[in-house]
């Protein structure tokens, strides 16, 4: 793509960029700190976790404004308009993603409290981890191709989350002892599903704005 | 079936050995507002005086294709009559050095339109249209030289409703007024969209994106897209359109 004529607009949409990038970074590790917190029994980076969320909601306020005001001072066309204005709906996905990692470390709390994970999530945390970054990625780079990739991705998770539901629920009923550590997995497998869930709406936000079509509650053609 | 108010079909346009436009063809639809936008030297005020011939006096002028205006060929028709049923307002506001009155009159007196009363009449009509009455109908012997911009323009879109014109072309109506004045004259547009087709052409893209339905994007005498304005200005098919309206061309 073209250079903008006034530069100073290239570089209030490249600093956009990084922010959401920012952003995507610091719940991608949240994330993946909540599935080692859970390896590693630790509680302490766990509470680091919950504590950190504020850091992400002080950048969906700072990124909402920034697309703010690039809306007031521009006024945006095509591609930079779409990209501005998707912009604003993924902050708010990434940072529900962020209350999703903050619920599944108080979980992680609740389980490493009574022994080790009943069960190995990391097969469908890294999945949930990738799809992030991809869609996340395929957004700041307008990589539609990169976006499909993440919506097929989704059921994967998906029949991870039912195979590992199944299981848990199984295994609740032969070991009544475990409950306590069963019950807060299960959550965290739903939380998972439901990471996946807001990583395929920042994926479908990705294709609209780098093809100018909306591939919402529809398959990608 | 829905007769497009004008219809050009590979209309070329050569100013001596300069080809201006270049294999146009478009379809305006009636009772809407089209935007042509496009960079200074596009052609988009070519193709627009073309659709009241207006190019015809300048020497050199040669045109190839097919333009329809209603449904009949451009050429088919009287020079008098196409130009009462396809208006034009310019860019700087040119009203006669007439009274008020007799600037809207004139029209209607050139082409033999109406006596004195239905005169009156039309002239209240077309003020009153314009949002001008109220504010000037004890002024109507006043030289219409001394109105505002705003009320000039406002007079000479009046002026242009007085032949009772079918299609109203506006050539860069609001460059030369102020950002109020310029949100008057868009929303007298709105006003009289549901009567007329309106054709603008303007520098201004959030001008065209806001008061046009349907809009083109001219570049080196192409038309280089034409559509919906919103399709336009969010998902523009073309590469050349995208680059333009968001500020990347040059």
């Amino acid at each position: 793509m073209e250079h903008h004529i006034d530069r100073h607009f290239d570089e209030a949409i490249e600093a956009l960029k990084q922010q959401i990038l920012l952003m995507g970074s610091k719940v991608e590790a949240m994330v993946a700190d909540c599935m080692k917190a859970l390896a590693s029994r630790d509680t302490a980076l766990a509470q680091q976790i919950i504590e950190s969320d504020h850091a992400v909601n002080a950048l969906e306020v700072s990124i909402d404004e920034q697309c703010i005001e690039l809306l007031a001072r521009y006024q945006p066309a095509a591609w930079d308009l779409r990209f501005i204005t998707r912009g604003l709906k993924i902050v708010t996905d990434l940072e529900r993603v962020g209350d999703l990692a903050v619920n599944t470390a108080s979980r992680v709390i609740d389980i490493v409290k009574h022994g080790d994970s009943p069960i190995d999530l990391t097969q469908m945390s890294n999945n949930v981890q990738m799809m992030l970054k991809d869609s996340i990625d395929a957004f700041v780079n307008s990589n539609a191709a990169k976006a499909e990739g993440v919506l097929n991705n989704d059921d994967v998770v998906d029949d991870l989350t039912e195979y590992y539901v199944k299981e848990l629920l199984e295994r609740a009923e032969k070991e009544p002892e475990n409950l306590n550590r069963l019950f807060p997995a299960t959550s965290i497998v739903r939380y998972l599903e439901r990471m996946a869930d807001h990583s395929t709406n920042i994926a479908e936000l990705a294709i609209f704005t780098a093809k100018g079509r909306d591939v919402r509650h529809s398959k990608p053609s | 079936m829905r007769m497009d108010s004008i219809t050009c079909t590979d209309l070329n346009l050569f100013y001596g050995d300069f080809h201006a436009l270049k294999s146009v063809s478009v379809s305006i639809a009636p009772k809407r507002i089209t935007s042509i936008i496009g960079p200074s030297g596009c052609g988009k005020s070519t193709l627009l005086r073309v659709f009241n011939r207006m190019n015809d006096l300048i020497p050199g002028v040669r045109i190839t294709g097919d333009v329809s205006v209603l449904g009949r060929p451009l050429l088919d028709e009287d020079i008098l009559k196409l130009r009462r049923t396809v208006g034009m307002v310019f860019q700087r506001p040119n009203p006669f050095p007439l009274n008020i009155f007799e600037n809207i009159a004139y029209g209607m007196r050139i082409h033999g339109i109406g006596n004195r009363s239905q005169v009156e009449e039309t002239v209240e009509k077309c003020l009153t249209g314009v949002g001008l009455w109220e504010d000037l109908k004890d002024k109507l012997k006043t030289g219409a030289l001394s109105l505002s911009g705003e009320q000039q323009q406002r007079l000479c879109i009046a002026r242009a409703l007085a032949t009772k014109p079918e299609i109203l072309l506006m050539d860069e109506p609001c460059s030369a007024l102020d950002p109020i004045a310029t949100a008057h004259i868009e929303e007298l547009m709105q006003d009289l969209r549901s009567e007329y087709t309106i054709v603008i052409v303007t520098h201004n893209m959030q001008q065209a994106a806001r008061v046009s339905e349907d809009c083109g994007f001219m570049l080196l005498g192409e038309l280089i897209e034409f559509g919906k304005t919103t399709q336009l200005f969010t998902a523009p098919r073309d590469e050349r359109t995208e680059d333009y309206i968001s500020g990347r061309y040059g």
